[in-house]
């Protein structure tokens, strides 16, 4: 009888073999062709250009080529990177790093302490760097609890500066070559600390338009594109496959300078400001422009790197709102610019001025190569540069309100952040934030069927060195698979 | 837990009974303390939230005054179940209780108090936000770390392929290889990470570490990407990986001693056939070893499996390309059948063809996996079991003879798991 079975299990079996893909090992070798909507000038994660929808892809590459001396894993605990241990005195005032050995930079010379603490000196930090034995020593006036998150930033990368000008890296991939605006080829590090990436090569087209990004995915042409968070939805429903992390990019209104002469004047922009943030309505932006991608924004910081964001829920709130329209006494037309061929940022200054209308305000978006614009606000996206916190609030300080970092540099723990964030929120009557926060935007990207193991990070930074590319007969993806990372 | 029984084992057997017996000796003579200990471990085990409560109540105390009439609220918005949301209310309310504070109705209370269990990206935070009659509300914060999820064994369920959970990491290390290793004590599993070697043993219900022995480094050989290794016991312990093999020396103490070393891997559980690795990578060069690979070089491959034809050995090798190819010691031929994931592995059991073929499935890194078992008959692969699922991507599939070790990353908990996989074919 048991024979019976096990030949009737054999045989219906069969069938079972036709299992649909290929192998699941990683494979090594190919190019990966990326396209991306930013021109990029320069490679240097220490002059990312700020506060454009450029801003994130520009980390996503510097984060390619460059290391930092830690890095966050996905739960924001400090790892391992160029330093492999680190140590610091009771007041946090100094660090001590020790460096890991055998890490050659892309040219093949040997990292130093030496040149990692010259390239610390880079930074605009109030650090002193010192080399000490076979690591480096950060030391600072201030204590710095925070160090290490801040460290993890791209934009802290350990950045070698060639004789020639060329910036080197030790990273998984070292640039072959470089064009600015136009074209970056990465080549695989062969001796890359971490383990040579899987891939060849990396070829990102640089400057290409959202729609050229789509009609060469749909080509064959590249293997990653980005996708406007406003076009997942349309994606998915195509059954094409899209890799969304969590929220990592704030969108919001700026004002970067005041017009006031003195206090009373201030304090009237102030409650313009306040009539602004409590009249635009997120819920209907995040709904209806974004297809519910991301998340409507009340804070700095989403809820998933505070925890606290949801305790900042004041708007819509027209009566407040006209009330403090009224209370300002405003009666010019309050002018936003947004980022010429950002179609999404369009979509929300629009949006903005509608809701705005609604309070009593005039408002009117532009783009901000228009001619002889002079504007009050400036419609931004700010990568949250950090699952930290402190770090993320770093980065929106460093570009939004800089006369705060001080404040930031103190604020370790969450309490002292919230408290931060209170004191710039609006809606919860703060005192004078120059940000009203609109909206959380996701990362999100086009893969073709080639790409495997696009692990996406929460944050949206890019891990290609895990990533490899199947052979022309392999498997490759299940369409309208979501890789998520909420 | 199935012991592995070859007569070469016995001798490291004896080496580890030895050892055994000189790491028993010191643990036998406070039993009697530690036994009174576990006796009285429920009478003190303390809920984890006491610590996190205790400091948030200390908190709200310091805001609203210890001995207030309070009221409370608590809502969750974090990923804390129903269950541990009402063990952290019952905790943090006992915490309160502690320092004086009494719940009453609101027309009763001189402050309320509601606590909010939120969460962020490094872990818990719980949010007290006070409000007393004639002052500006308050807020405290606690950050709690998360907890990590209890292990859950696993026990598969006739010709039935059996996977039984042999161990699963505490933390994300990966696991190389793991094989059963009973020793005088009781049941035992030999495991391989990146930098260490060790042997875990279950005495009185809990595991505990025999050894553990560091792994030296390589300085020559490149890290790889997606690193492999493997075990072999014979007389001693031998562990091979990119670049290295480890041998295990017992004089004056057990150790494992590494040499950088190219020497090629042995296949299957015997050594008719050998591989070399190529250790910046994680496949086999094709350039083959041993009695049965007669100087020949095949296409790289990821992994081997033994089978037998017409009496005579035959190896399926699941190329680096996705294919399977047949290589039988004097030519190598693709095989018209494929579509397998890239471990494949065989276990001597013999019934039915007396080898069968244990192939996992193709996927994806961050997808659930399974293997099933396969017999070659006529070069065309007959699936002889139902599959069965592992939580993640099988990442080693390794065979000990009538066994087979296969090794999981759970796509949940990020942790690695490795289990024992063998074929009951009825008999």
């Amino acid at each position: 009888m048991r024979r019976i079975l096990y030949h009737w299990i054999a045989a219906t079996s069969l069938l079972l073999t036709l299992w649909a893909h290929a192998a699941t090992r990683s494979q090594y070798g190919g190019t990966l062709r990326v396209a991306v909507s930013a021109p990029l000038d320069s490679l240097d994660p220490a002059a990312l250009p700020a506060l454009s929808r450029s801003e994130a892809a520009s980390e996503h590459v510097a984060g390619l080529i460059f290391d930092t001396l830690v890095r966050l894993d996905e739960n924001a605990h400090p790892q391992p990177q160029l330093a492999h241990t680190w140590r610091h005195s009771d007041d946090y005032k100094r660090w001590q790093f020790w460096l890991r050995p055998g890490i050659r930079i892309h040219d093949g010379t040997p990292l130093t302490p030496a040149l990692v603490a010259a390239a610390m000196r880079r930074h605009p930090e109030s650090w002193r760097v010192d080399v000490l034995g076979e690591g480096i020593v950060i030391e600072s006036d201030g204590a710095m609890p925070g160090l290490l998150a801040d460290l993890a930033r791209v934009r802290n990368s350990i950045v070698i500066a060639a004789g020639d000008g060329q910036l080197l890296g030790t990273g998984p991939f070292r640039v072959a070559e470089f064009q600015p605006g136009r074209r970056v080829v990465l080549q695989a590090n062969e001796d890359y600390w971490g383990g040579r990436p899987f891939l060849d090569a990396v070829e990102i087209a640089l400057g290409q338009s959202l729609r050229d990004q789509a009609t060469n995915l749909q080509l064959g042409r590249v293997d990653v594109i980005e996708i406007g968070p406003d076009q997942v939805r349309h994606a998915l429903d195509d059954r094409r496959r899209v890799a969304v992390s969590s929220p990592s990019e704030l969108m919001g209104l700026w004002f970067p300078r005041s017009k006031a002469t003195d206090a009373a004047g201030r304090a009237r922009e102030t409650r313009l400001r306040e009539a602004l943030w409590l009249s635009i309505d997120r819920a209907a932006i995040h709904n209806f422009l974004l297809q519910r991608q991301g998340e409507p924004a009340e804070s700095l910081l989403p809820q998933w790197i505070s925890g606290f964001a949801f305790s900042f829920t004041a708007g819509p709130n027209l009566k407040r709102a006209r009330q403090a329209r009224a209370e300002s006494g405003w009666a010019t037309p309050l002018t936003i610019a947004y980022e010429p061929n950002d179609a999404l940022a369009r979509a929300v200054a629009e949006r903005v001025a509608v809701n705005a209308r609604d309070a009593g305000l005039n408002v009117q978006a532009h783009a901000l190569n228009t001619r002889g614009l002079v504007y009050d606000a400036v419609l931004f996206r700010a990568p949250l540069q950090s699952a930290d916190p402190q770090a993320a609030l770093m980065g929106l300080a460093t570009a939004l309100f800089p006369d705060d970092l001080p404040k930031v540099r103190a604020a370790a723990e969450p309490l002292d952040q919230f408290v931060f964030e209170r004191t710039l929120n609006l809606g919860a009557a703060g005192v004078a934030g120059p940000v009203v926060p609109i909206v959380y935007l996701p990362q999100a990207f086009g893969l073709s069927a080639r790409v495997n193991n696009w692990n996406q990070p929460r944050d949206g930074s890019w891990r290609l060195a895990d990533s490899w590319i199947s052979a022309p007969q392999g498997k490759t993806g299940t369409a309208g698979d979501s890789i998520g990372a909420r | 837990m199935p012991a592995l029984v070859t007569a070469a084992d016995e001798k490291t057997r004896d080496m580890i009974r030895v050892h055994t017996r000189m790491m028993r000796m010191p643990r036998l003579i406070p039993v009697f303390g530690w036994l009174a200990m576990i006796l009285a471990l429920p009478a003190f085990a303390a809920s984890p939230w006491t610590e996190p409560s205790a400091t948030l109540a200390e908190r709200v105390a310091d805001k609203v005054g210890a001995g207030s009439a309070i009221t409370f609220t608590l809502r969750n918005v974090s990923s804390l179940g129903a269950s541990e949301v009402a063990g952290v209310r019952e905790e943090i309310l006992k915490q309160l209780q502690a320092r004086g504070m009494t719940v009453v109705p609101e027309s009763r209370a001189e402050a309320e108090v509601a606590i909010t269990l939120s969460e962020n990206a490094a872990g818990y935070l719980w949010i007290g936000e006070t409000r007393l009659a004639h002052s500006s509300p308050g807020v405290v914060m606690v950050r709690v770390p998360r907890n990590q999820p209890a292990v859950t064994a696993y026990s598969g369920p006739s010709v039935v392929l059996r996977k039984k959970l042999l161990w699963s990491q505490p933390d994300g290390e990966q696991i190389l290889d793991a094989a059963p290793f009973n020793v005088v004590a009781g049941p035992g599993v030999l495991l391989l990470t990146p930098s260490r070697f060790a042997l875990y043993v279950l005495y009185s219900g809990k595991w505990q570490d025999e050894f553990s022995l560091p792994l030296p480094a390589s300085r020559a050989a490149p890290v790889s990407r997606d690193p492999r290794g493997r075990i072999t016991v014979g007389r001693g312990f031998s562990v091979y990986l990119p670049g290295r093999r480890c041998s295990s020396v017992n004089q004056p103490q057990l150790r494992m001693d590494c040499v950088e070393s190219d020497d090629p891997w042995p296949l299957g559980s015997g050594e008719t056939l050998q591989a070399f690795y190529a250790p910046a990578r994680n496949f086999f060069n094709g350039t083959l070893a041993g009695p049965l690979a007669g100087g020949k070089t095949v296409s790289p491959f990821f992994s081997a499996a033994r089978v037998q034809e017409n009496g005579t050995e035959l190896w399926l090798l699941a190329g680096i390309d996705g294919r399977i190819r047949f290589f039988n010691g004097v030519n190598d031929t693709a095989a018209s059948f494929g579509n397998w994931g890239s471990d494949i592995t065989s276990v001597k059991t013999g019934c039915g063809a007396g080898w069968q073929v244990l192939a996992t499935r193709p996927g994806g890194s961050a997808e659930t996996d399974a293997a099933q078992a396969f017999e070659i008959v006529g070069r065309q692969a007959i699936a002889v079991s139902d599959p069965v699922d592992f939580p993640g991507p099988v990442t080693a599939l390794w065979s000990r003879d009538n066994e087979a070790t296969a090794v999981a990353r759970n796509v949940k908990t990020g942790r690695y798991e490795a289990y024992s996989l063998s074929l009951d074919c009825g008999h």
